[in-house]
């Protein structure tokens, strides 16, 4: 599958999760993109850990270039990638990009169209705007601790790096409507996109509604704070696990009646105002049998959403994430093949079905700067001078 | 009152100014993308089903969370039963360089506008869907709820501390997350037309979105064959063998991460702690160390207030933050100064999220006139689409036609 950005050339500088998660879902619809490494690679390269894991599963689809920016050769060769390329990614606190002369000054230089698009904690302004961020520090800043968990829970983090992930979304989507412009108007564009913003932007009406005194702070243990409005919203324990359920308007009462026969009515149908004593009875009719059983008998009823709580173990090993690419299978020098997470974005009913590999340091370095019109002479001796 | 594009305030345009798209409106996710898609500048027109019967019955219903995602559209509600309601519904499409939907297709089959029916009204459009579970290997008709999308994604198991219950994000993760990836895969979709001229099909899912944004520990788990339990203060991956958690101090809770080497040394010299800092000299024994390591620290944060740990970590480029409620995020000057959040005008002072992408060192394009979900006026919007005043007139009399509602 060729995707829709087949032909769109990134040039990616970024380390850990934001910027190349945010490269990998470029490469996912099809961009070219070029991985800058130093010549030593990657430290988390080798790691046979979580971090080594974190590595494999954001690089692959990608080609590698390793050289020494630092140099003034390893620099002239950035700058000519980047005058072939859409966008330059980066996650360096500001200042870093400046001494190394690939600002965006710099390389607008090189390409007046190019979208120069930085990874950020905590956005291009501000008090804090030159201080480091990771996943944590934005779940605590932007709120999200303090609403999950239970009622006297202590703050908890989501069990996964979502905070990573929200700023590689946005900033892969940040990318892309850089390159709208310049192939609409032929401008270029700085763009930046932090860890914080997306936070925030997550919980847009969540904090609506409570600059508006609304929502009064509950948390959301599981489900129960986050009803909007009425009806059944939440995960109930059943005899032998744990389901989701979802139904409000007409689809809360199918809900209700089917519930009810498994024994007697709901204390008051449909009462959306008594949401204690409704999800008391709906609690106590789920744990009768179990989650296979109520999802074979509720998922089916008209507008009622019904699942499992399911495991990692549990996705992995579901025909449906490999029908639609969510699960693919990945090879690895050390691990061998094994299935890790490929794209939630179908392009044209055609899953992500070959998720790429995982480039060697520095694999395509000499056809790379072949491609840029470098000579052997020339290859040779930025060889020999240790800027490849 | 009329709603204006937002170019015609002032501001500069944004990266999209002159992308036009089409929200089918009713889900979440479709509304998420679309909101940073009209802070980008694009102009969103949503079109909304209005059943007949309809109107100051439900005037006053919408919520905080429609209010803040629909800042910067424009709205129109139409009765689907008439063939009027769906020409208009096609007249829009024909315009559009996006449709966006979160409806279930046969919802959507009820505006006229199918994935094929608005390919033809639009050759290079980009038709974008949210599905429950993905429509490949199952149906695309499953109703949407982002509990389910959470419990389907198995973030709620790794999520809270051993022993609880499934435990929630403390947002609509499962809906805004999807959000996200309809997001960016309208712009990946926008690109391709912008450079090629072709349109495209495409479909996030919000279970699949839910296994994507956890793809690095869904991975871990799969390749090193062990499941490392659940997150409890910290990350279940990161936090047994690193300095990355949540702790609490006199007043209140704050978080560390991502404590390197040179980093615990200041960190324990901030802390008055230089026997901690002795005893675990080097990368090896600090993580061997760490069940030691975060008594001590929890011992000795309880000491001070926040305020004063993490004066001290800002001064010296250790990562730590307070644990912030949503008062503190609405008081949060970083966040002002970004423009990731702002007053609505002529909303009574509501507080919504602008967009985490800023574009060229300023607010893309700020929301327009009718962005507190008041009603649009739809006689300037048919207008706008060719209508005449007659025509206009009679669809409003017919009653085919609602603003917002």
């Amino acid at each position: 599958m060729a995707g829709p950005l087949a032909g769109v050339r990134i040039v990616d500088f970024t380390l850990y999760q934001q910027g190349p998660y945010a490269t990998v879902m470029l490469a996912d619809m099809g961009a070219d993109v070029v991985k800058v490494e130093r010549r030593e690679g990657e430290r988390t390269r080798a790691y046979q850990s979580w971090t080594g894991v974190a590595f494999y599963t954001n690089n692959r689809r990608k080609r590698s270039i390793a050289l020494d920016a630092r140099t003034p050769g390893g620099r002239e060769i950035v700058l000519r990638l980047a005058a072939r390329s859409h966008a330059l990614v980066h996650n360096f606190r500001p200042g870093v990009m400046e001494r190394l002369g690939l600002g965006y000054g710099d390389v607008r230089g090189a390409n007046p169209t190019i979208v120069y698009a930085r990874a950020s904690g905590w956005g291009a302004r501000g008090p804090r705007a030159r201080q480091a961020s990771v996943d944590l520090i934005a779940q605590a800043a932007g709120g999200l601790m303090s609403r999950t968990g239970f009622e006297g829970d202590p703050p908890l983090p989501l069990g996964a790096a979502v905070a990573d992930q929200l700023g590689a979304i946005h900033l892969c989507a940040g990318i892309a409507a850089g390159i709208v412009r310049a192939a609409r108007s032929g401008e270029g564009s700085e763009v930046d996109v932090s860890l914080f913003g997306s936070q925030i932007a997550l919980q847009g009406p969540e904090i609506a509604a409570h600059s508006l005194g609304r929502g009064a702070g509950a948390r959301a243990g599981a489900g129960e704070g986050l009803r909007r409005t009425g009806g059944v919203s939440g995960a109930f324990p059943t005899s032998d696990g744990w389901i989701a359920l979802a139904a409000d308007g007409p689809a809360l009462d199918h809900l209700l009646a089917a519930l009810a026969d498994a024994g007697e009515g709901p204390p008051r149908a449909g009462a959306s105002g008594d949401h204690a004593s409704l999800d008391a009875w709906v609690r106590e009719r789920l744990r009768e049998r179990t989650t296979a059983a109520w999802c074979e008998r509720l998922a089916p009823l008209d507008g009622v959403a019904a699942g499992p709580v399911r495991r990692y173990a549990e996705i992995l090993a579901d025909p449906r994430s490999r029908a639609n690419g969510y699960v693919v299978d990945l090879d690895h020098p050390a691990w061998g093949r094994r299935p890790v997470v490929g794209s939630p974005i179908v392009f044209d009913e055609m899953p992500l079905a070959e998720p790429g590999r995982v480039p060697e340091v520095g694999e395509s370095t000499e056809l790379l700067l072949e491609e840029l019109g470098y000579g052997w002479d020339e290859i040779t001796a930025l060889r020999e001078s240790s800027v490849i | 009152m009329s709603a204006a594009p937002p170019q015609a305030h002032g501001s500069p345009p944004g990266p999209l100014a002159g992308i036009r798209v089409l929200e089918l409106g009713g889900g979440q996710p479709g509304a998420y993308a679309c909101w940073v898609l009209a802070e980008l500048g694009a102009r969103v027109i949503v079109l909304e089903r209005r059943d007949p019967g309809d109107g100051a019955a439900r005037a006053g219903s919408e919520d905080a969370g429609r209010v803040a995602l629909h800042a910067g559209k424009r709205r129109l509600a139409l009765d689907v039963s008439r063939a009027e309601a769906r020409d208009i519904a096609l007249r829009v499409a024909s315009r559009s360089d996006a449709l966006v939907s979160s409806l279930a297709p046969r919802r959507a089959r009820e505006f006229g506008l199918d994935p094929s029916a608005a390919c033809e009204a639009s050759p290079a459009i980009v038709y974008a869907q949210a599905t429950a579970s993905g429509s490949l290997g199952g149906s695309a008709e499953e109703p949407m709820a982002d509990i389910v999308a959470q419990a389907a994604g198995g973030l709620m198991w790794k999520t809270g501390r051993d022993g609880a219950a499934p435990t929630a994000a403390g947002a609509a993760l499962g809906e805004h997350g999807a959000g996200a990836y309809l997001l960016a895969a309208v712009l990946g979709g926008l690109a391709q037309a912008a450079l090629t001229g072709r349109g495209c099909a495409v479909e996030v899912s919000l279970a699949g979105s839910q296994v994507a944004l956890q793809s690095w520990e869904i991975a871990a788990e799969s390749v090193l064959g062990r499941d490392s339990g659940r997150a409890g203060l910290g990350h279940p991956e990161v936090s047994p063998g690193a300095i990355w958690g949540t702790f609490e101090a006199r007043d209140g809770w704050l978080v560390l991460g991502s404590v390197d080497a040179a980093r615990f040394q200041r960190l324990c010299a901030l802390m008055d702690l230089p026997e901690l800092a002795a005893r675990y000299p080097d990368d090896r024994s600090r993580s061997a160390g760490i069940p030691d390591i975060d008594r001590v620290l929890r011992a000795r944060f309880a000491a001070h207030d926040r305020s004063h740990w993490l004066r001290l970590f800002s001064a010296n480029d250790v990562m730590g933050a307070r644990v912030s409620d949503y008062d503190d995020v609405l008081a949060d000057e970083q966040a002002w100064a970004n423009d990731y959040l702002r007053t609505l005008p002529g909303s009574g002072g509501v507080t919504v999220a602008g967009s985490p992408i800023q574009f060229d060192g300023s607010a893309a394009a700020p929301p327009g006139v009718g962005s507190s979900g008041d009603a649009d006026d739809p006689a300037s919007l048919l207008r706008e689409l060719g209508y005449g005043p007659q025509q206009v007139a009679m669809l409003e009399a017919a009653g085919v036609l609602g603003g917002g509602h």
